[in-house]
């Protein structure tokens, strides 16, 4: 596929031309349409069965469209969107067989819990082996922010609801490339009150009928971005002193220090006559830890999906990588669904299949609150922002064959099933696609195109799944 | 299983570290000649060669290390008086190796400058809101908003603390040109203390662990730490913390530049409580109760409590072999915990000591922090705990299945016992592993994820839980205490801890040929004998060893 310099330049995220081209070809789409889309990459840790079930409840039994709703699937009747998301099942991530055979492309190696993110979100095969947690392309969401971000202040915006992760990359759904060629994660923020800061602050809620006094405002953002300037540098300073890799590290930090300065310099105008609202700040953080270890993941949720909502409306950015757990996923699901245990022990244990498909059920709420919200706000236009969003869930497996362990568990990539919402490009949503043997990634790709990204292959996984459009 | 070097070297050499009190030696301790080094301006342009270690010294790499969301509290309370630790959850997660700070896998990402931003802007806030915190920290009563000399004075006292070194004059200078105009323009003066605290509490030599050095002659990569940055290296391995007055006093005096100084630096270093709440932190990373959970926040922290101050006891408070962490015959409860545990109440809501008597209790592993290990489904794995005392206290690493082995269980009666559930596991391809792990959890049994002790299985109340242990090719046990027992007998703890104290200190997991015979040395140096874990630190930091760095590369 050729590229125009300002796609690739788009690809590129505006950085210096490397190693990120690479994986950007291919890549091209809408530049700043007048009609913006949106795109949300998510994901929830484990699986969707218990022990050596051959069994789900996410699955609707029918075809098509007036699918039923089976329990692990609930949230998303409840909330009235059975016409907006539609259910892709019988996926699979294809694995290699024993240490020493290579992996299949997009595929991942025989180890489970490390290895079935990357490929899902990057289409990237993985590493043979244990495999450490790092997806070996960068993932979806990035690649969409180079096509559709346009001059939006937040190319990427990276939320956790979980909001103690166990471990760093468990806890990483977002990887990009930088300048060097490096794939470093986009860290998610899992403080709402974090999140809040990072989006709004610096702004000035529209006052109707008045001009409003932002003089202190303007005082304030002054010296934040004073301050940022002089640790910026003094980070350039200290860089002349270091070795190689220290360097390399100070340089990705003064990068940041320098765009978020650089948020700071250009905040653009809250648009007005659109569903865009400054939202209230909000507050103190819900508690981390907390009874059997819970820190109130669905205040976070609600918080964090208002935002991303209002993000959209307000054109402050166009792309979210919104991760609902950590993968191997620790959360205690004790206040969540009622199982006295952690969402990884529930799957390995001989406990109701109802158990897992509350706890998947969860993750599906998470997701879905996101969508009413989308649901509720209009464009200019009266359409809605979901008419020209589109939104992928993912999950960590599926059930059937375990090639770590042998025999059948919720360690599998077999019987995967990803949701996909939204009406950007075409998307024909509400209703239940059987795509066997597709890869989860190719659905990540039906909604890369429909927000505009031409590509037809995410890292080494090709087409789309066509029904998802028709 | 036991394919770790440092068994062997742990096993090796069994010699009582007590005995050892002039450094360690043997190319590490303090056999060389004293350091000619002398303290230098920061940042007056490249460092003169330094002359090399001793032969034979072993020198780690070490890159720079952002500090940890532990660490930047630790800061904020030391640096401001602010002792709301505000950071966790702000901060971007680390990953888990057990431990927190491995600075290979630190990545700076949009989510650390914006979380530092806040946090560094709400804690200037906060200390401005007190007049006596903030007095306190800028040291001087300004005469006018513009007052140069108050400015110059509390940018180079505070200055030093948070860079932990001293600022070149033209540093002062450009904080001075940077800042003090704001507080002309308010009228203000403490505008500019407000902005020039954001500065440094986002400064990047704050935020991260920056060692430089000075290139040592014929050796190509290799650097000798700078005195501040070896007060900044010991302040940060023992306290978790940056310097303070008194040690940056050392180091401005040279005091740091010998094995003896850093020797006496150190020893007063650990009476504060900053080293007692680091060496707690460590076991609780390491033994992974750190991000335990209960049903109750109150019940984890009193458990996590409890551990530390058994730690804290042997440590620090009775200078006892640190092998008595596992032997100590009282614990530190409240009602709440001695009601869990079935030991008499102490009558109190705040913790004392009360003694295990006759229940078979003793030391960490016999409370409910460590006994959390191996939660599954409100109830507790057996293979589980079994990995845990393995992979955690003996540093070994059990294998996932090979290929072709079938992991699924025949299915077992809805009434069966865990123990016949587990007895499946000693069939066919299962059983190497498993007879490591199995036989370990099994002797826990009568204790669940809450340390409350039990007879009954949880899910069946008609199975008894027999609660009989094995560590294959060391002996039998019955609950934590005999585990414990069986655990010291193997030797096999010293080396395994040793290596765990070294990560956590040098901040990285994998370790190279450098790390393994710096390990080893000190493995073989203690044996497979009690030995004092302070006395240990001493050694470590006091190692020529420790005044040197590798580059990555």
């Amino acid at each position: 596929m050729r590229l125009d310099r300002r796609t690739l330049l788009r690809g590129m995220g505006g950085i210096a031309l490397g190693l990120p081209a690479l994986e950007a070809m291919g890549l091209g789409g809408k530049a700043e349409a007048a009609t913006a889309t949106r795109f949300v990459l998510s994901y929830g840790g484990l699986s969707l069965t218990r022990g050596s079930l051959n069994a789900d409840e996410l699955v609707p039994t029918v075809v098509g469209r007036n699918y039923d709703v089976r329990r692990a699937l609930q949230p998303v009747a409840d909330l009235g969107l059975r016409d907006d998301v539609s259910v892709v099942s019988g996926l699979l991530l294809p694995w290699s067989r024993s240490d020493t055979e290579p992996v299949p492309p997009g595929g991942r190696s025989r180890f489970f819990h490390f290895n079935t993110v990357g490929p899902q979100t990057s289409g990237a095969t993985g590493t043979s082996g244990r495999g450490g947690g790092r997806p070996r392309g960068p993932s979806a969401d990035q690649l969409v922010a180079g096509v559709i971000a346009g001059n939006t202040p937040q190319k990427v915006l990276a939320y956790r609801v979980q909001a103690a992760s166990g471990s760093a990359d468990a806890g990483r759904l977002s990887w990009y490339r930088n300048g060097s060629g490096t794939l470093v994660p986009q860290d998610p923020i899992a403080s709402p009150r974090l999140a809040y800061q990072s989006l709004f602050s610096g702004f000035t809620a529209p006052t109707p009928g008045g001009t409003p006094d932002t003089s202190k405002l303007q005082q304030v953002l002054a010296q934040r971005r004073s301050v940022l300037d002089f640790v910026g540098g003094e980070a350039n300073r200290l860089m002349t002193r270091l070795g190689q890799a220290d360097r390399a590290r100070m340089q990705l930090h003064l990068t940041q220090l320098r765009d978020l300065e650089q948020r700071l310099a250009t905040l653009p105008t809250l648009p007005t006559g659109t569903s865009c609202k400054q939202p209230t700040a909000p507050g103190t953080d819900p508690a981390v830890g907390g009874e059997f270890g819970y820190s109130d993941e669905e205040t976070r949720a609600d918080i964090l999906s208002d935002l991303i909502a209002m993000a959209f409306a307000c054109n402050l950015s166009r792309v979210a990588s919104y991760m609902i757990t950590d993968w191997k996923c620790y959360l205690n699901m004790k206040i969540p669904t009622g199982f006295s245990g952690d969402m990884h022990s529930l799957t390995h244990g001989s406990y109701p299949l109802s158990m897992v498909s509350d706890a998947v059920a969860w993750m599906v709420k998470q997701w879905a609150k996101l969508i009413v919200k989308l649901k509720a706000l209009r464009e200019t236009d009266g359409g809605t922002i979901l008419d020209r969003t589109a939104l992928v869930l993912l999950f960590e497996g599926g059930w059937g064959q375990d090639p770590e362990a042998g025999g059948r568990s919720p360690h599998s990539t077999e019987n995967m099933v990803a949701l996909i919402a939204g009406r950007a490009g075409g998307l024909r949503s509400g209703q239940h696609v059987r795509a066997a043997g597709k890869h989860p990634a190719q659905v990540v790709l039906s909604a890369m195109n429909a927000v505009g990204v031409t590509a037809d292959s995410l890292g080494d996984v090709h087409g789309n799944i066509p029904q998802l459009f028709q | 299983m036991q394919s770790s070097w440092v068994f062997r070297a742990g096993l090796a050499l069994p010699v009582a570290l007590a005995a050892c009190t002039g450094g360690i030696g043997d190319g590490i301790g303090g056999a060389g000649p004293d350091d000619p080094d002398q303290p230098r301006a920061p940042v007056s342009g490249p460092p003169a060669p330094a002359p090399p270690p001793p032969a034979g010294t072993p020198v780690s790499v070490s890159g720079m290390r952002r500090l940890t969301s532990w660490e930047y509290d630790n800061t904020l309370r030391d640096l401001l008086r602010d002792n709301t630790r505000p950071s966790r959850a702000i901060l971007p997660a680390d990953e888990r190796t057990p431990f927190d700070n491995d600075y290979t896998s630190q990545v700076a990402s949009k989510t650390l400058i914006d979380g530092v931003e806040l946090l560094a802007g709400e804690a200037v806030q906060r200390l401005l809101a007190n007049a006596t915190r903030r007095d306190a920290v800028v040291g001087c009563t300004p005469k006018s908003a513009g007052d140069t000399a108050c400015f110059q004075q509390f940018v180079t006292r505070f200055g030093r603390r948070a860079l932990r070194r001293p600022l070149a004059a033209e540093e002062v200078t450009r904080f001075q040109s940077a800042f003090l105009p704001l507080a002309v323009q308010s009228g203000d003066f403490y505008t500019a203390v407000d902005v020039a605290l954001r500065a440094f509490l986002q400064h990047p030599e704050t935020i991260y662990r920056v060692e430089v050095g000075a290139p040592v002659t014929g050796k190509p990569s290799m650097f000798r730490l700078n005195v501040w940055e070896t007060g900044a290296r010991l302040a940060f391995t023992l306290w978790g913390s940056p310097p303070d007055d008194i040690l940056l006093d050392q180091a401005q005096a040279g005091g740091l530049t010998t094995t003896a100084g850093v020797r006496s630096a150190a020893a007063r270093m650990l009476k504060d409580p900053r080293a007692r709440e680091l060496v707690a932190r460590f076991h609780g990373l390491w033994l992974s109760y750190e991000s335990m959970s209960a049903p109750t926040p109150e019940l984890a922290t009193a458990m996590q409590q409890e551990s530390a101050a058994t730690i804290g006891r042997i440590v620090f408070d009775e200078g006892r072999p640190w092998q008595d962490v596992f032997r100590l015959g009282e614990t530190f409860v409240s009602d709440l915990l001695a009601k869990q545990y079935g030991l008499p109440l102490p009558g109190s809501t705040t913790p004392k000591w009360v003694g295990y008597g006759a229940t078979n209790r003793q030391g960490l592993l016999s409370q409910g922090a460590f006994l959390s290990n191996g939660a599954e489904g409100g109830d507790t794995s057996i293979t589980l705990r079994g990995k845990a005392v393995r992979e955690l206290l003996l540093c070994e690493e059990i294998p996932p299945p090979p290929p072709g082995v079938d992991a699924n269980l025949p299915a077992a009666a809805p009434t069966a016992c865990k123990s016949d559930q587990i007895a499946a596991h000693s069939q066919g391809g299962c059983a190497s592993c498993h007879s490591l792990m199995d036989p370990v959890g099994s002797g826990l049994e009568n204790y669940d994820a809450l340390g409350r002790y039990r007879t009954r299985e949880a899910t069946n109340r008609t199975c008894i839980i027999a609660g009989n242990g094995a560590l294959s090719g060391v002996g039998t046990f019955r609950g934590p205490a005999e585990l414990s027992n069986l655990l010291l007998k193997t030797g096999r703890l010293n080396a395994c801890v040793l290596m765990q104290v070294y990560r956590f200190t040098m901040g990285h997991k994998t370790l190279d040929d450098a790390d393994r015979q710096l390990v080893m040395l000190l493995a073989d140096r203690i044996g497979t004998a009690d030995f004092k874990l302070d006395d240990l630190l001493v050694d470590f930091v006091s190692a020529d060893s420790f005044r040197f760095r590798r580059e990555e590369g």
